[in-house]
This record gives C-alpha cells, structure tokens and sequence, in this order.
C-alpha cells in the first residue's frame, strides 16, 4: 500500500458516515446551530439525528447544551476544539484522493482552467 | 450566474442568510426609520409647544434606543416567531466573506478555491456600486435643486436594492416601491417637505417588505405542534 493510501485508511470512521459528516460540515460552518436547524439542513429524522449527535458527543467532537433564547428552549451544539481539528483532518485527508498534498495549488488551478 | 462553491462554505451561506429568513430584519429597520421620519417631519418649532416637542423627542429617543439595541430587539422577535419554526443558528461571522477566508485557511488551504474568490470579486464590486448609488441618491436631495430629484433618487435607490437582492433576501416591493415614491414626491408633495416624506416612505417600504416576508415565512413554516402527553 503506497503512503498516500495509508493515509486514507486512517480516515477517521466517526465522522467518514455520511449523516455524520453532514453535520459535521454544518457545525463547522457555523459557530452554533440547534436541533431544529440540523434537523432541516441535514434532512435527517429525529431519531436519526439523535443518534448521531450523541456518537458525535461521545467521541468529544461535539458539545451539546440546553440553553434558552427568550422563553423558548434550544437544545444547541457546537463543535469542540477536537471536533474542528478532526474535521480539518479529515478534509485533508480526503483532498489526497483527488490531489496530492505537494500539487495542490496546481491541481485546483488545473481543475479551474478546465472548467472555463 | 450562480457560482458553486464547496459545501462547508455554502452550509456557512446559508447559516449567514438565515438572520434575514424571516423578514423581521427589513420589519425593524424599517419601523425606525419611520420613527426617524416622524422626527424629521414634526421638528420642533418656535414658539416652542409641549406637545409636538413631546412627541419630536419620544420618537428621537425611541429612534436611539432601537438603533442601539437593534440586535437585540431581532432576537427577541425571533425567539418567538423563528427558533420554534425552522431552529436557531449563529453565524461565524457578520461578514460572509470574512468567514469564508476563515474557513477555507482552517480547513488547510492558502486561499478559498477560485470559485469563491469570483464570487468574493463579485459581491465586492456589487456592495461598491450599490453603495455609490445610495450616497449619490442621498446626495441628489441636497445638490439638486429640481423637483425631479426625487424621482432621480427613488430610481437610483430602486437600482441599489436590484443589486441589493443578490446578497439579501429582499421582495420587489423595494426595487419597484422607490420609483414610485420618487414620482410621488415630485408630482404632489411641497417641496420643503421632500425629504421627510422620502425617509418615511422608504420606512413604509422597508416595513411593507419585512411584512410580506414575514408572512410568506409564517404561511411556509407553520409552528410543529407539541407531541400529545
């Protein structure tokens, strides 16, 4: 197996499955979102959701807090430092099957020249 | 053209649209300028009279206090009509380009992809000229002396909003409702009073907009009932 195959064997697997990373991608995008909005962006049920948010939790990636916006309760979660770090990983990992880290500038500008 | 981006930007996009979703942005900004309009219109006169002063001041000090408190006054109003419909979000950034610079440099990049740097130019040149045209359309209240001015302004803040509605979620109400109040101004109002009947008519505008907003959300997102004890 050549090195840059290895490195995708370590691809982390809590945020490889694909609702998981929808809403890893979400949070990262935002500084906190709750339930509800996860819920709509991800097209996720709630149970579904649930689940995937407590394996996030407990793999320390995401920080899950009751809190309250006037009289209305918002469960909120938002990426922990760990979560960021692992998902900046993982995106660079991932980017290795379609451009190696060395050429990367050159593979996006190639990409961009071609599509013009 | 829409110009696709990767989806951790365009998933911070949208969380930075979502403060505008609803229409009471538009709604709040546009009951203070009407509140400024009222304070422009009944300026306080001599001999001084209680109650217009009374009133000239309410409307000054009301006027502050929601331009100050203005984020404020918007959270409470979407506690209640937004978070329990369509959920809560808190973008990274106020500047979505700001936080798309940040998240692309985060996620191990020099710079955002070229796609996102179009789209970055684009927004940029878009939010220069729309700008001019509002500082020259203000402008033309004091610089021309003709009565047309209004008509020329309410053209030129209609073109601002046309280029506004890339970026923002805005209705026709405002590109089509500016002309209007120009002609309006020009044909029927005195003269001395233009100005406070432009500021209050583009209040109206902003109200009516958030409004329409409002209720095209409130009808598409019905509040989710609470499941049976």
């Amino acid at each position: 197996m050549t090195p840059d195959l290895q490195a995708l064997a370590t691809l982390d697997r809590v945020i490889h499955e694909p609702a998981r990373l929808m809403i890893m991608t979400v949070l990262y995008a935002a500084e906190e979102a709750d339930f509800l909005y996860l819920q709509r962006e991800c097209a996720l049920t709630q149970g579904n959701l649930s689940s995937h948010l407590a394996k996030l939790e407990n793999a320390g990636y995401v920080l899950i807090e009751k809190m309250f916006k006037g009289k209305y309760p918002l469960t909120v979660c938002s990426l922990t430092q760990k979560g960021r770090t692992a998902f900046g990983s993982y995106v660079q990992k991932i980017r290795v099957v379609s451009e190696p880290p060395s050429s990367g500038k050159l593979g996006r500008v190639r990409h961009a020249k071609s599509t013009v | 053209m829409a110009v696709p981006q990767p989806p951790v930007l365009a998933a911070e996009e949208r969380a930075w649209n979502y403060w505008f979703v609803d229409g009471l942005t538009n709604l709040v900004v546009g009951a203070n300028t009407l509140l400024l309009a009222l304070a422009v219109v009944y300026p306080p006169r001599w001999p001084p009279k209680p109650l217009p002063i009374a009133l000239w001041l309410i409307a000054l000090v009301l006027y502050v206090a929601v331009a100050v408190r203005y984020r404020e006054i918007v959270e409470w109003l979407k506690a209640r009509t937004t978070y329990p419909r369509t959920g809560y979000v808190q973008a990274p950034f106020p500047d979505p380009e700001q936080a798309a610079n940040f998240t692309t440099i985060s996620l191990g990049a020099n710079s955002p992809p070229p796609e996102v740097q179009i789209r970055q130019m684009q927004r940029r040149i878009r939010w220069t000229i729309v700008v001019a045209l509002a500082a020259v359309g203000s402008l033309a209240f004091r610089i021309i002396e003709a009565r047309w001015k209004w008509t020329v302004a309410g053209i030129l803040f209609s073109v601002a909003m046309i280029l506004a509605r890339k970026d923002y979620r805005l209705s026709w109400i405002l590109p089509v409702g500016f002309p209007i109040l120009g002609l309006y101004i020009t044909a029927l109002v005195p003269r001395l009073q233009g100005s406070s009947y432009f500021i209050c008519g583009m209040g109206l505008l902003f109200v009516l907009d958030g409004a329409v907003t409002l209720i095209r959300y409130l009808l598409r997102n019905p509040k989710p009932k609470a499941p049976a004890a």
